[in-house]
């Protein structure tokens, strides 16, 4: 179950894909401390990579480098082979924050990255009212975000990531701040979206169970200053042994090293 | 139970505005009445003689004119004044370096009392209306500067995120999420910016110039008429509520863009 | 507009970045300087806004003849004499409107229209009153400072929890006890926020007096120098009050922080 791990994420590539992020001897230094060090990441095309770490480790700052939101002062980062320089369009992002404009309604809300890339009304419009049958949110178009359940504004916030057909997702504890059933819920429609969009994705979260079930490989972070300690491939009896909630050594696994680490921070 | 209680209720209005009325009715008669040797009718006027001198004044224009020049000079103010605050206020919030380059002269500048200015801006435009509605605007530029640097600082860190990742340029960054995100607080500087604009006016009148409520008052002063300086008083005490009372109703109107952004 | 997580900075590293920051302003201030010198006479007419040079030449000037101390002292101490009238009487009303919900009802709407007054307006009725001098300026002083003191702590009264009331009430309290005991300590917080800045429009209103009713002060140099389209004398004037006003805001954060260290965190239930 628990594969041959390296300590670094490299793999050797036979297929000829190009790995659609890459992180290369990444360090990162906020306010004169440490917070990555000599991070080393491939994300093959259409993978599902979930990063698990203790809190405050610096995972968001990881995925802030992926996003392009942020550069790294060591090494780089590379999307589909070039340097990213700036806030990757590309890549859709999702925080457990909601980020929606308040003053909108659901509508305009998921439009907004095609209004920002100036379509037409119409067109994007459209693409909208798509997007919510998708999510599942129809007969919801006009309400405004605080009319909604935390779990719809979830949807809004994945409606307004997707509709520029982005390659790309980033998912930092996107379901964090949700009740467990709705978590659940969730996490079993996005996987299913994923898979049906042909999505890369890179999941922050520091729930074991949640990156078991979604994720083909977990990356396990040190506390800070983070680097990469572990990269595990998730099987199918691992993934079924979550859902089926047994007793199994992935989980225990993870948990302990999360554990420990934990306490290393103190 | 709770028609007792409503009853109560009225009941205690009704006995708070008798008592106010008392009071004032009290005060008017005892203003009117005090012999000459307590209340100086040539220094203090009487609430008859401030009546008709209101009445006359009113009949000939001089009120309600001064009172709208004094008013012009407010909005002016607010206009420029504001339209300068929410420029800069969004430049220095959206580009950090800048901020902390001018924010610290711009808090410096606002502690001194604007007042001892007011020579300085004589001395630069003169005792017209020109320089009482840049002296104003001035004062008005402040709040609004504050208020909407704040208004962009305090935008959630998601949401900036959010629209980074769609490629926004910064101009549809601010027509897309800061303005909007700004419009409570902006409201928030009018009503705090509105009281400090009518002083700003009516201060430039008194100090130096030759129309408006506080020209009329100081005139008044001047000529020894005592009723005509308590009538443009009592004027501007009136303008200056009505329109604060305005800003204020618009801006309970507004209340619902602040509350939405503290999600 | 990168926007990361920040982890917790030690105390060391943020003096180190408020230096870095305080260095970088101090350039732009000697920048600011150095244009006004320069500029002042070759790009804009020296009438305008005078030089540094110049202005502090003037002040010298006044302080080798003796004008600059009277006017100082008696700035200062009509600021403080308004002060205190404005703390006398705000502070017993305070206590006494926010303590019957009646007198609130009654008395309330009174003193907020009494504030939306400009202040300056009572200057003319000052001079035809008390002539022209100190007592106007003193007046205004007070009358502006009284607002902000009244405002804060009557507000701050009737934001603490009744239970500082009903102790007393049931301890059996006089009137007297209960709010000089119970209430304003409760309101410390308040009481203080509204003390200082209640110095701070006290001088405001010093300024303003001075400014239109008095012959003495700093606000009367400015007007008199102002009507001898003396801009040298004017920005001088100017500069007097902003360092008065900028130490006075500084004094009382230094003050307020201070105690505010002291207290430790001000549960109020």
């Amino acid at each position: 179950m628990l594969a041959d791990a390296p300590t670094t994420a490299k793999r050797d590539r036979t297929a000829r894909e190009q790995p659609t992020l890459e992180f290369h001897s990444v360090s990162r230094t906020l306010a004169s401390l440490p917070v990555l060090q000599s991070i080393e990441l491939e994300v093959e095309c259409g993978s599902f990579v979930a990063l698990v770490g203790p809190s405050g480790c610096g995972k968001t700052t990881l995925l802030n480098l992926a996003a392009g939101l942020a550069q790294p002062d060591e090494g780089v980062v590379l999307y589909n082979g070039v340097p990213l320089l700036k806030p990757n369009t590309n890549a859709g992002y999702l925080t457990q924050d909601d980020a929606l404009l308040p003053w909108r309604d659901v509508l305009s809300n998921i439009a907004l990255p095609l209004e920002v890339k100036k379509v037409d009304k119409a067109v994007r419009t459209k693409a909208a009212r798509r997007i919510i049958q998708k999510v599942g949110l129809v007969g919801f178009e006009h309400h405004r975000p605080a009319q909604l359940s935390g779990g719809m504004r979830k949807r809004v916030s994945l409606a307004r990531t997707l509709i520029y057909q982005p390659a790309t997702l980033l998912l930092d504890e996107p379901f964090g701040a949700l009740d467990a059933q709705t978590r659940m819920l969730m996490q079993n429609e996005l996987l299913e979206l994923t898979r049906e969009l042909g999505l890369t994705v890179l999941l922050v979260t520091h729930d074991i169970g949640e990156a078991i079930a979604m994720a083909d490989r977990i990356i396990l972070l040190t506390a800070r200053p983070a680097r990469i300690v572990e990269v595990v491939d998730v099987s199918e009896a691992d993934k079924r042994d979550i859902r089926e909630e047994r007793e199994h050594t992935l989980f225990s696994h993870i948990w302990n090293h999360l554990a420990e680490q934990s306490q290393i921070r103190g | 139970m709770g028609r007792r209680n409503e009853i109560t209720r009225w009941r205690r209005k009704l006995a708070v505005r008798l008592t106010q009325f008392v009071i004032v009715a009290v005060l008017l008669l005892a203003w009117e009445f005090s012999p000459a040797w307590l209340l100086d009718d040539f220094l203090w006027s009487r609430p008859s003689a401030i009546y008709s001198q209101t009445l006359a004044w009113l009949a000939r224009g001089i009120l309600v004119g001064n009172a709208a020049i004094t008013l012009e000079c407010v909005l002016q103010g607010l206009l420029f004044g504001g339209l300068a605050g929410i420029l800069l206020g969004l430049f220095a919030g959206l580009r950090p370096a800048a901020a902390e380059l001018i924010n610290r002269p711009i808090e410096a500048l606002f502690a001194v009392p604007k007042i001892a200015l007011i020579p300085l801006f004589i001395l630069w435009f003169g005792i017209g209306v020109y320089q009482h509605v840049i002296f104003t605007s001035v004062v008005v530029f402040f709040f609004f500067f504050f208020s909407v640097y704040n208004g962009v600082r305090s935008v959630p860190v998601a949401l900036r995120n959010a629209l980074s990742m769609t490629g926004a340029s910064s101009a549809q960054a601010v027509h897309i999420l800061y303005l909007p995100a700004s419009l409570g607080w902006m409201i928030i500087a009018l009503r705090l910016a509105m009281p400090y604009a009518f002083v700003a006016a009516v201060s430039t009148e008194v100090i130096a110039s030759t129309s408006g409520l506080g020209n009329l008052v100081k005139n008044s002063a001047s000529m020894m008429n005592s009723a005509g300086m308590f009538s443009a008083m009592f004027t501007l005490l009136f303008v200056s509520m009505i329109s604060s009372g305005l800003v204020n109703v618009l801006a309970r109107k507004n209340r619902w863009n602040l509350e939405q952004l503290e999600e | 507009m990168a926007t990361v997580q920040t982890p917790r900075i030690t105390h060391g590293l943020k003096d180190r970045k408020a230096h870095s920051t305080l260095w970088r302003q101090s350039v732009v201030v000697g920048a600011i300087l150095l244009l006004w010198q320069f500029g002042s006479g070759t790009v804009l007419n020296s009438y305008y806004l005078s030089t540094p040079a110049a202005v502090v030449r003037q002040i010298g000037a006044w302080v080798a003849d003796g004008s600059l101390w009277p006017n100082l002292a008696a700035t200062l101490m009509t600021t403080a004499a308004g002060f205190a009238a404005a703390a006398i009487v705000a502070i017993p009303l305070a206590l006494l409107i926010s303590g019957s919900r009646f007198l609130d009802d009654v008395f309330s709407p009174f003193i907020f229209a009494a504030y939306s007054m400009p202040k300056i307006i009572l200057a003319p009725a000052l001079i035809l009153w008390l002539g022209i001098g100190r007592a106007p300026a003193i007046v205004l002083s007070a009358v502006t400072a009284f607002f902000l003191v009244f405002f804060n702590l009557y507000l701050g009264l009737k934001t603490i929890p009744g239970i500082y009331a009903d102790t007393a009430a049931l301890m059996d309290a006089s009137p007297l006890d209960t709010a000089f005991k119970f209430r304003l300590p409760a309101a410390a917080p308040y009481l203080a926020v509204g003390l200082s800045q209640g110095i701070i429009y006290a001088f405001h209103g010093t300024v303003v007096g001075e400014m239109t009713a008095s012959n003495t002060g700093i606000g009367y140099l400015i007007i008199f120098a102002g009507s001898k389209m003396d801009s040298t004398g004017v920005m001088a004037g100017i500069c007097i009050v902003a360092i008065l006003a900028v130490s006075m805001i500084y004094a009382l954060a230094r003050t307020q922080r201070f105690f505010n260290s002291d207290r430790g965190d001000f549960d109020v239930g």
